[in-house]
C-alpha cells in the first residue's frame, strides 16, 4: 500500500496491518499478530459489505471499532484492507483524521 | 423498548433500528417499510458474522461504526453475556447521508444505557414474548430541503414529512461507478449499452431515490434483472424500467411524480 509507512509511523498508531481481500497479509508493523489480524479485517469487512449491499447503502469504505482499551479503523483501498490500531479517545480521533488525509494522497 | 427504538428512528437520517441476539436473530426493530423483517434478519446475520470475527481481535468491543458510500451502519454492544445479567445483544442503526453523526452518537449512548438498564432490571433477557415489534409501515419520506446548519439531531419529526425533493440528496452519492463507455461492466454486474443509456439509468435511479432513498440502486438492479437479464441496458428500455420501478412505490402520488421525472430520461 502506497502510504503504509506514513500511516504506521503516526505517533498514535500502535499497530497497522495491510491484507488483501482474501485475508493474506501484505504488510504489518507494531505489536500485533499481522496474519491473524489481516484475515480478521478482510473477513469482517466482507460481511459488513454484504450487510451494506442488502441495505442499499452502497460500497463499503471503512469501519471503526472501539472498545475501552483499544480502537481500530479498517479501511478498504481497492483490493487492499488496511487496519490501524490505537488507544481509544483523542488518539483514535487523531488517527482517523490523519488516515483520511493520508489515503486521499 | 419500542419507545427507545422509535426515538432513534425519529432522528433525521435514521431509517431503522434493530436489536438482535448473538445468532443474528432480530428480536425487535423499528424501520421504514423498505426494510422488512426478512431483510433485517439477513442483515443481522451478516453483522453478527462480522462482529464474531472482530471479537477475535477486540473481545471487549463497544461500538462499530461502518461507513458506506451512501449511508452508515452504527452498531452498539448491549452486553457481553458474561457480565452480570446483560445478554449478548446488539443494537444496529441504519442511516443515510443525512445523519448528524455527533447527535446520533449521543442518542445511541442514551438508548444503550436505557436498554442495558431494562435488561439489568429484568434479570437478564428482556421479554420478547410478544414477538418482533410491529414495524411502522411508513414510506421513506423524501428528505426535506433543510440546510445542514439548522438540522437538529433528535427531532420528533413525523415519518410523513413534507413532500418535495432535496436536490442536494438526490444529486449526491447516487453514481453508478463503472458505467459509461461502450458495454462497460460495472462492479455491480450491470451493463449499459452506451453513455446515453448510462445517463438515462442514472436519471431513473435518482428519480426513484427521491422516494426510497439509498434502496433505489438495489431496486433498479432487481428490475434490470427482470427486464434485461442477458443484455446491456439501453435507453429504449426506460419505459419498461419505469413500469417495474413504480411497483416499489406504495404511494400513487410518489409513483406519478417518479414516472414524470423518469420518463424525461428517454
Amino acid at each position: 500500500m502506497k502510504n503504509f509507512d506514513v500511516v504506521a509511523k503516526f505517533p498514535e498508531v500502535s499497530a497497522a496491518v495491510v491484507s488483501d481481500s482474501s485475508g493474506a497479509i501484505l504488510e504489518w508493523s507494531g505489536d500485533i499478530d499481522g496474519e491473524a489480524a489481516g484475515a480478521v479485517h478482510s473477513f469482517s469487512m466482507q460481511s459488513l459489505a454484504q450487510a451494506g449491499e442488502l441495505l442499499g447503502l452502497g460500497g463499503l469504505e471503512r469501519a471503526s471499532i472501539v472498545g475501552p482499551t483499544k480502537a481500530c479503523v479498517i479501511a478498504v483501498q481497492g483490493d487492499e484492507v488496511l487496519g490501524v490500531y490505537s488507544l481509544p479517545g483523542k488518539a483514535f480521533s487523531a488517527v482517523e483524521k490523519k488516515l483520511d488525509v493520508a489515503l486521499r494522497h | 423498548m419500542d419507545a427507545i427504538l422509535q426515538t432513534l428512528q425519529d432522528m433525521e437520517g435514521v431509517n431503522g433500528a434493530v436489536i438482535a441476539d448473538r445468532t443474528g436473530q432480530v428480536l425487535a426493530y423499528r424501520a421504514h417499510a423498505l426494510y422488512d423483517s426478512a431483510l433485517l434478519s439477513q442483515v443481522s446475520k451478516a453483522v453478527v458474522t462480522a462482529i464474531d470475527s472482530v471479537k477475535l481481535m477486540q473481545q471487549d468491543w463497544e461500538s462499530v461504526t461502518v461507513q458506506f458510500a451512501e449511508g452508515k451502519l452504527l452498531i452498539r454492544s448491549l452486553g457481553s453475556g458474561t457480565q452480570s445479567k446483560a445478554p449478548e445483544l446488539t443494537l444496529s442503526v441504519i442511516a443515510d447521508m443525512r445523519l448528524n453523526v455527533s447527535f446520533a452518537g449521543v442518542a445511541l449512548r442514551v438508548a444503550v444505557a436505557k436498554l442495558k438498564a431494562i435488561f439489568e432490571a429484568g434479570n437478564g433477557m428482556p421479554d420478547f414474548s410478544g414477538g418482533i415489534a410491529p414495524v411502522i409501515k411508513s414510506p421513506l419520506p423524501p428528505p426535506a430541503a433543510v440546510p445542514p446548519s439548522s438540522r437538529m439531531g433528535v427531532a420528533a419529526t413525523s415519518p410523513m414529512a413534507q413532500r418535495g425533493s432535496n436536490p442536494e440528496f438526490s444529486a449526491s452519492n447516487l453514481n453508478w461507478s463503472g458505467f459509461g463507455g461502450n458495454s462497460s461492466l460495472s462492479g455491480s454486474g450491470i451493463a449499459a449499452l452506451d453513455a446515453a443509456s448510462s445517463a438515462a439509468l442514472a436519471a431513473c435511479t435518482k428519480a426513484l431515490a427521491r422516494s426510497v432513498g439509498p434502496m433505489a440502486k438495489r431496486y433498479v438492479k432487481e428490475s434490470l434483472g427482470r427486464i434485461c437479464p442477458d443484455r446491456p441496458f439501453s435507453k429504449e428500455m426506460v419505459p419498461a424500467l419505469v413500469v417495474e420501478l413504480e411497483k416499489y412505490l406504495e404511494d400513487p402520488a410518489h409513483a406519478d411524480e417518479f414516472r414524470k421525472v423518469a420518463m424525461k430520461a428517454r
